[in-house]
């Protein structure tokens, strides 16, 4: 089990247990996490699963790849924490990983 | 008071309703109703990874029965909607059982064209729609095997594609002269046949169908040309045709679908449609739609939910679409409506990755990338733009 916590802006707080090899989006949609439409389905092909990782998590998720990097430009409130959910891989050394769901999506 | 919601069909677009009634804060009851018996699935794999069987179907689900159960919105599965009866607000299920409703949001989805040609009846004669209809095309794809696809558009070509790596010899039928005629550009759809040809698989353009031959199983598949195509195994993928006996039954307009404002709402108060069963006018105030993809299935599913609460609408966005071949991507962006005429152009080597441009007076309507995700990105904020410059090659 790999716990997972998510921040919604208006600073609540849900805990959620994800599993090794679930993407991040999956563990959100699973859970029903407001806020991560994830509207094409985790093909990387919209940025509608975009959250921000907190700062101490930011060197072990690692940052975006370039085409991640041009979808997040889609992204309302894009920023130097932003990532794509539903790129991340969960592994036992993102349990306890924390991030911020955005205000809003890019199509929302 | 707005205390229930039922809504019909758990494809995408009803498991999405529901969901997102929950995240606009509806504490009242959410039921969601589906004629299969599991729980709601991604249908876009099914001509892809499933069909190949790189993707296992659990992985299809978007969530887990728990996380409905949790999210307390209740399943009715493998149970079809008989009637809907919008005067006594309720919904007449195939075991006798009634569920009444506030609110119905109706996502019934398109069902298969069938063909009623001579022979139709035969076995191995498939269509595409389901997880069952996956499966049991796949047990018929053993290497060797003759599968003809009738129908070049997006679905045909995919599974056409996936048949070919897993060693089935395959040709695909197609009526018009042209493969996607209705949803790509000729330049697109010209790279996207040639594309196919190099990879083994024989395309018959301008060919009808006239009828199936063989005993108890199709043997062959017989041209209006007068030639026959010797298959073991055909799939139909003509096309979808909106599920709307329910609705039309229950005096709802239809027309191509059921007929609705941007909303979702149809001509009956407190019933919506949403996905690829709704022929929706446009935001924008133009004619009405009805587009069979992820992204309409959605995006009309949380408008609905919106209008259902009386909360805002979210805003509207650039409709886009994607295909897989061959393990390479086309994405689309924007839409170019039937008979309005383009300047195409391309970006790239039509033989290789490529972007054609799709352009109507210097409006920038469309861009399909095939591989070059770059222009499919950049696109989605550029469609609708005047003078839109190409990207450099």
């Amino acid at each position: 089990m790999v716990n997972v916590h998510f921040i919604q802006p208006d600073s609540t707080r849900q805990s959620v247990e994800g599993s090794e090899g679930m993407t991040l989006m999956e563990t959100a949609r699973e859970a029903g996490i407001p806020g991560i439409l994830a509207e094409c389905g985790g093909g990387a092909i919209c940025s509608t699963c975009h959250v921000h990782i907190a700062p101490e998590w930011i060197e072990k998720v690692g940052t975006a790849p370039e085409m991640e990097q041009m979808l997040l430009e889609l992204a309302p409130g894009k920023d130097e924490s932003s990532r794509l959910s539903c790129q991340i891989v969960l592994t036992p050394e993102l349990d306890g990983l924390t991030v911020t769901v955005p205000e809003e999506q890019s199509d929302y | 008071m707005l205390q229930s919601v039922v809504i019909v069909g758990a494809g995408q677009a009803g498991a999405e309703a529901a969901m997102a009634l929950r995240q606009f804060k509806f504490a009242g009851e959410i039921r969601l109703i589906g004629r299969e018996a599991s729980v709601p699935y991604e249908r876009p794999p099914l001509s892809k990874g499933f069909l190949t069987g790189d993707v296992a179907a659990e992985r299809l689900c978007f969530r887990t029965a728990d996380a409905y159960a949790r999210a307390n919105i209740e399943l009715i599965l493998g149970r079809e909607v008989r009637a809907l009866d919008p005067a006594e607000r309720r919904v007449l299920l195939d075991n006798g059982y009634a569920v009444t409703f506030d609110a119905c949001i109706l996502a019934t989805g398109s069902a298969a064209r069938r063909l009623d040609l001579p022979g139709a009846e035969l076995a191995n004669i498939f269509v595409l729609r389901t997880i069952e209809d996956a499966q049991q095309l796949r047990r018929g794809l053993v290497p060797g095997c003759r599968l003809a696809v009738i129908g070049g558009g997006y679905l045909g070509l995919e599974a056409a594609a996936s048949a070919r790596k897993l060693g089935a010899s395959v040709t695909v039928i197609e009526a018009l002269p042209s493969l996607l005629s209705r949803s790509a550009s000729p330049l697109t759809a010209d790279a996207l046949c040639r594309l196919h040809r190099r990879s083994g698989i024989e395309i018959l353009l301008g060919e009808a169908v006239k009828g199936f031959s063989g005993e108890l199983s199709v043997e062959s598949v017989m041209l209006a040309s007068g030639r026959a195509v010797a298959a073991d195994l055909v799939l139909v993928a003509a096309g979808g045709v909106a599920e709307t006996a329910l609705a039309q039954d229950a005096g709802i307009d239809c027309a191509n679908g059921i007929l609705t404002d941007s909303d979702g709402r149809t001509n009956i108060d407190g019933i919506y449609a949403v996905g690829d069963c709704a022929n929706a006018a446009q935001y924008t105030g133009g004619p009405h739609r009805r587009l069979e993809s992820v992204q309409c299935a959605v995006q009309q599913a949380r408008r609905a939910a919106a209008a259902v609460l009386g909360l805002p609408r979210p805003a509207p966005k650039v409709p886009y679409f994607w295909s897989e071949q061959f393990g390479l991507k086309l994405q689309i962006a924007g839409l170019v409506e039937p008979g309005v005429s383009t300047r195409d152009e391309v970006v790239g080597d039509l033989d290789g990755d490529f972007a054609v441009y799709r352009f109507s007076e210097d409006v920038l309507l469309a861009v399909e990338a095939f591989n070059r995700p770059r222009d499919f990105i950049q696109a989605q904020q550029r469609i609708g733009m005047r003078d839109a410059a190409l990207p450099a090659a």
